[in-house]
């Protein structure tokens, strides 16, 4: 394992009969972050989760989680990992209560202390069956199931599907009041839900990580450009590859640069457009950055 | 640390209510089968027993599925594939909640029952325990294994519908192309229902086994599903093949496997044209089984040689369980090929002999019956030999005979003969004869066998039933002069049951060539029977 990596993946690839998945896939989680892997639908996200937690097999390429090669996780791996997914298939025909009292068995660092602050903190109710639950408390079940042993990775895969606003906040609260040194690795499009707490970001587009970066690098690296000029502004017909999104409106054009710098920008900018009133560089946020990736894929249009 | 009692009780807490349910349906049932004397019924009626077994069915097989299908091996999204829950853990725990949930309450109604019944404890959990044995291997490994690849029980019924399908498909495709060129059709394989149908009945279990342990195993630690349904396919078709599994290596296992090869070394047969033989010795038992199974004749020819058969032992039975017949014409073409009647006798001093009936296609008896002609015919035999048992007081005789098991006899009720009864723990012998014998003179009268011919080692031989039984009547003409005058003249000359077990001791082959012959010789002459 590469030092400070809690999920290593190197040229991971899955097909399903068909249907490739995954085509030479990198991913690097590092230790005590929180990894959001964004992608559009059916870009590989869940696969590449399901592979990591050896629910499914590679075609070929290797992962590793905690150190240990993804095939091999034990049961010492697992008793380390929390998982919550939107389709995860709890037992139907179980009560809260005796899931929970289940579980607890099987982590010998099983926190009653915990399980009990957050059934009270979820309101989850222990005598009904968990086939009786909505969608949410079902989540939020599984929540309680995955934090009580304070794994060292939890992995959450789409875990706001189909949840109200309120039960979203909760679910944020309480994964943030336990994070601790956890590191999380998160699957979402619920980007502005997970950005404030996101460090790193691995972008996916057809079973291929397209970009991954710490959140301050991507913060620093991806900007939306708003050029002022002196005169109404048009596009010329050919702009650098990594100026995505171009609009233009007015004496403004905008784009979003993939790699921005404080000097190359501004001196790229006026090469190109000549005199310039005023340059405004400014972040974006991950729902922005992921949404111009997400288009310029589509298009592709990716530098 | 051992998780396997935990995922048990898991299980228990969720099919509690199922699994009791079972048990009481079998302890209910148990109480109608109940027969407080070998001779009398149960207390209960034929329907209720016939719908509380079915309903136990079902019940077992849902409980079976359920257990396996909480922790469901197909599919991504179960929730105990990302818990520290090991496998193997996970597999134990399945097997133990089957042992300790289906088959502990049947091993406890069985010897409940059995106790009752008068048969001791140690027989019956002996007898309980290979019943059990072989219900876990053929009825409970194949459900876990078809839980283990579903996730419902809708799933399930679908996957045993599509198996007996495949199955009955195979089966008849695989008899089409064997019998091409054949005058016969046979679904069965060539040693169904003889006395060493045990060999193919082993190798089907084998199969089945084998089948079900490498899914489970596939399912539970690789959840390769798709791998473990080609299994599925590949058993259900070694399943139909190793069924035609042809007689005569099958035999030539027999042969091998003889208790006392030597006993059948001095049998002879022979053609003898005018010989005539006794009516069959152990008919009608074995005699009317294997008629069933006989396509009824139409369009065929009925023809019949006499066979002398020599050197028998004293009382021995000897009994064919194949014949089979080749004609050949004088240019070496088989003209025809088949398995014709097969036939038992017995002599008391060593000679005796057969019709030996024979049907033909009438086309290919139109074509032959002026040639020349000669005519094979190989008989796998097997000698049986009678072994005498302490005899059982005719009237109120309860005594438990060793081999058998315990035997109770008594007087109709209408005085016109004995009723013999006997429970035995586990099977009883494949082949008895009861006889009543008159105390004064020790004049025996004719023998009544209680035959179901298999020739299985003995400790090969169980079934899923724990309690084999038999009830037979002896009609007073049979032995004595003795009750005309009621039971206590009955007591008086001391009549007496006699049981002879019939030992399989030697399986050999025999040929009997008739050479030169002409087919209109054996047109058959004598009554049917």
């Amino acid at each position: 394992m590469t030092t400070g990596a809690v999920v290593r993946i190197r040229s991971l690839h899955k097909r399903f009969g068909s249907h490739v998945a995954l085509k030479g896939l990198d991913l690097t989680v590092p230790e005590g972050s929180a990894y959001a892997l964004i992608g559009a639908n059916g870009a590989g996200k869940t696969t590449t989760i399901k592979l990591a937690v050896n629910v499914i097999a590679p075609t070929s390429g290797t992962a590793e989680v905690l150190g240990v090669d993804t095939s091999s996780l034990d049961s010492v791996a697992f008793a380390q990992i929390g998982y919550v997914s939107e389709n995860q298939a709890l037992p139907r025909r179980m009560r809260v209560g005796d899931y929970l009292a289940y579980l607890r068995a099987f982590y010998p660092a099983w926190d009653r202390e915990l399980e009990t602050s957050m059934v009270r903190r979820l309101q989850l109710p222990l005598e009904r069956r968990i086939g009786d639950l909505s969608h949410g408390m079902r989540i939020k079940v599984a929540l309680a199931c995955a934090l009580p042993y304070r794994p060292k990775l939890l992995i959450l895969d789409e875990p706001f599907s189909g949840l109200d606003a309120l039960v979203r906040d909760e679910f944020m609260e309480d994964l943030l009041m336990q994070a601790g040194e956890m590191t999380i690795l998160i699957s979402s499009h619920e980007l502005a839900e997970i950005e404030h707490i996101t460090t790193h970001v691995g972008f996916i587009d057809s079973g291929r990580m397209l970009l991954e970066d710490s959140m301050s690098d991507l913060n620093a690296r991806i900007r939306e450009v708003r050029v002022t000029l002196e005169g109404p502004a048009s596009l010329p017909e050919r702009l650098p590859k990594e100026w995505l999104d171009p609009k233009a409106f007015g004496n403004v054009l905008s784009f979003v640069d993939t790699r921005y710098t404080e000097t190359d920008t501004p001196s790229r900018v006026r090469a190109i457009f000549g005199s310039v009133r005023l340059i405004e560089p400014r972040a974006l946020p991950l729902r922005s950055v992921f949404t111009t990736l997400a288009r310029a894929a589509r298009d592709g249009a990716l530098p | 640390m051992n998780k396997v009692p935990h995922i048990v009780r898991k299980d228990w807490q969720l099919l509690w209510p199922l699994g009791c349910g079972c048990a009481v349906l079998q302890a209910v049932l148990a109480f109608l089968e109940y027969r407080p004397e070998s001779f009398s019924a149960g207390s209960g009626s034929n329907a209720a027993a016939i719908v509380l077994s079915l309903s136990i069915g079902i019940a077992l097989v849902l409980t079976m599925l359920l257990v396996v299908q909480h922790d469901a091996l197909p599919g991504v999204n179960q929730d105990w594939l990302v818990r520290p829950i090991r496998r193997r853990d996970l597999l134990v725990a399945k097997i133990v909640f089957v042992l300790l949930v289906v088959h502990g309450p049947i091993m406890v109604v069985h010897c409940v029952r059995g106790m009752a019944e008068g048969l001791s404890l140690g027989a019956m959990l002996r007898a309980s325990l290979l019943s059990n044995l072989e219900l876990a291997l053929l009825f409970s490994l194949p459900v876990l294994a078809v839980g283990a690849l579903t996730k419902t029980v809708t799933e399930a019924l679908v996957t045993v519908l599509a198996a007996l399908l495949f199955t009955l498909l195979s089966a008849i495709i695989v008899a089409s192309v064997i019998m091409i060129g054949s005058h016969e059709f046979h679904l069965g394989g060539p040693i169904d229902d003889s006395g060493i149908d045990w060999i193919v009945d082993s190798l089907r279990h084998g199969v089945l086994i084998l089948t079900a342990v490498v899914i489970l195993g596939l399912q539970y630690f690789r959840r390769d599903t798709r791998r473990s349904r080609i299994v599925l396919g590949i058993g259900l078709l070694l399943f139909v093949i190793v069924a035609r599994l042809p007689w005569r290596p099958a035999f030539a296992l027999q042969e091998a496997l003889s208790a006392e090869p030597e006993a059948g070394h001095a049998v002879t047969l022979s053609f003898t044209p005018g010989a005539v033989g006794p009516p069959r010795a152990l008919a009608p038992q074995v005699a009317d089984a294997r008629a069933r199974q006989r396509p009824v004749p139409s369009g065929q020819q009925r023809l019949s040689l006499g066979i002398e058969a020599g050197g028998l032992p004293p009382g021995a039975i000897l009994h064919a369980d194949r014949v089979a017949l080749r004609i050949v014409d004088d240019a070496g073409d088989t003209v025809y090929r088949g398995t014709v009647q097969d036939w038992d006798l017995r002599s008391a001093d060593g000679t005796t002999a057969v019709r030996q009936v024979i049907y033909l296609p009438k086309k290919v008896y139109a074509r032959a019956v002026d040639r020349r002609l000669n005519v094979e015919l190989d008989y796998s035999l097997t000698l049986l030999t009678p072994r005498v048992l302490p005899g059982l007081p005719a009237l109120d005789g309860n005594a438990s005979l060793d081999g058998i098991g315990r035997c109770v006899s008594r007087l109709d009720d209408d005085g016109s003969g004995f009723v013999v009864g006997c429970d035995a723990a586990g099977e009883l012998p494949p082949c008895l004869s009861l006889s009543l014998t008159q105390g004064d003179s020790a004049r025996a009268g004719p023998e009544t066998f209680v035959c179901d011919l298999d020739y299985a080692p003995a400790a090969w031989r169980f079934g899923m039933e724990p309690i084999d039984r038999f009830v037979r009547k002896l009609p007073l003409e049979h032995g004595a002069t003795a009750a005309t005058g009621g039971s206590d003249s009955v007591t008086a000359n001391g009549d007496a049951i006699v049981f002879r077990v019939y030992d399989a001791v030697a399986h050999f082959s025999r040929r009997v060539s008739i050479a030169d012959a002409y087919l209109r010789d054996f047109t058959d002459v004598t009554p049917r029977p």
